[in-house]
């Protein structure tokens, strides 16, 4: 028998599966680990369903959640990561296999970019800059001021275009 | 390029990134089914852990309802009253002899039930304040010089303690047998309620008092 709260998460996930799962894949650039964290947001957003107060959208809160799963996944991965960066010299060959995401190849410098720069800076360019949230909704969703939004951003997209132009990226043309 | 063309240019190719990137259909209607099959199992678990705490809580209030039942109509051959001390209630009494049992604990250390006969026998504690056994029975057995004319008074043992069996009279109209039961730290009386024109009955007095445990106190 469905209850309401499941039927309200099954239609979220409708209305945003995607962004999230691609807000996730843009944070821990793991398409596998990304959908096994876009599975747990939305049973952990069933789990805690209770705590929304519907003082903010429910894409936001959908967004806080997933932040809240994503970082405790990269932080427990830290010292994994650590280990097989001095043990093994190989780097993930494809992060991308075509059977579960398709990109643009013209998105791939930028994708691969974004997943060099520091975690924060990361999170801030895909909520600010890609997702399009605002300073206040961006703010909610990090738990940080909005100054420490407008700072970190600041500081987070000259990384990202020093990073691109290390890659030899190519703008896109401004009319 | 100069730097604001620049900007504008990241600005839209990080919002291109959003519109180039797409999670396959098949992929995520598989999400979908293991969110749905998680939640279904997770609201089990909830259940099964619910139920479990209704269970436990509805079992602890039965068994404690049930020792409070057989406290109070439990068929106890011996009564230990060894844990009771002065102050506190008496709850068990009482073996098949004795099936009606109406206790009622007026105070918090007296208990009330009916025996065979019909008649009511009360039961309290009272800390032994004259000191020894001795002393105490020397208060309560009639004095030698001046003796009670309503009723009598003679030492007998109950149970392996030393007790005054109280009679009245033959012709007393008023008063009842009763019986005090002597140990160090407490006196126990136990005593027919008295009725007009009715004494009691010394022997089933004696017997109900016989039933009880005064060891180690």
């Amino acid at each position: 028998m469905h209850d309401y709260r499941e039927n309200e998460i099954v239609e979220w996930y409708t209305q945003f599966h995607q962004t999230i799962f691609k807000f996730i894949l843009l944070m821990v650039k793991d398409y596998q680990q990304a959908e096994d964290l876009t599975h747990e947001t939305f049973v952990k957003a069933y789990k805690y369903h209770h705590t929304f107060k519907r003082d903010s959208s429910v894409k936001t809160w959908l967004f806080s959640v997933a932040h809240n799963v994503t970082i405790d996944y990269i932080r427990k991965q830290k010292p994994i990561r650590l280990f097989k960066e001095v043990f093994t010299s190989k780097k993930d060959p494809n992060p991308l296999p075509e059977q579960i995401v398709q990109m643009k190849e013209s998105s791939l410098e930028l994708y691969e970019a974004l997943a060099n720069l520091k975690e924060s800076y990361r999170e801030v360019i895909i909520l600010r800059k890609i997702k399009g949230f605002s300073i206040e909704e961006t703010s909610k969703i990090l738990d940080w001021t909005e100054s420490k939004v407008k700072s970190t951003l600041n500081r987070a997209l000259p990384a990202l275009e020093k990073q691109l132009s290390k890659e030899g990226f190519v703008y896109e043309q401004t009319k | 390029m100069n730097k604001q063309n620049e900007t504008i240019s990241l600005d839209r190719s990080l919002q291109k990134l959003e519109y180039e990137m797409e999670w396959k259909m098949e992929r995520t209607l598989k999400i979908r089914q293991r969110i749905i099959k998680d939640i279904k199992k997770g609201k089990r678990r909830s259940q099964l852990q619910k139920g479990f705490v209704l269970f436990t809580t509805f079992a602890l209030i039965s068994m404690f309802v049930f020792l409070l039942a057989g406290q109070l109509t439990g068929k106890l051959n011996t009564m230990d009253l060894s844990t009771l001390p002065a102050g506190e209630e008496l709850h068990t009494i009482a073996d098949e002899e004795i099936p009606e049992l109406q206790s009622q604990l007026e105070e918090l250390h007296q208990v009330q039930f009916k025996t065979p006969s019909g008649r009511e026998i009360t039961i309290h504690t009272q800390e032994n304040e004259w000191g020894s056994v001795d002393n105490a029975i020397a208060v309560f057995m009639n004095h030698p010089k001046y003796p009670s004319l309503s009723y009598t008074t003679k030492e007998i043992t109950i149970s392996n303690q030393r007790a005054v069996l109280q009679e009245p009279v033959p012709d007393a109209k008023v008063g009842s047998y009763k019986l005090y039961v002597f140990t160090e730290s407490y006196v126990y009386y136990v005593q027919f309620v008295a009725g007009h024109n009715d004494k009691g009955d010394r022997d089933e007095l004696l017997k109900i008092a016989e039933q009880f445990n005064y060891e180690n106190l």
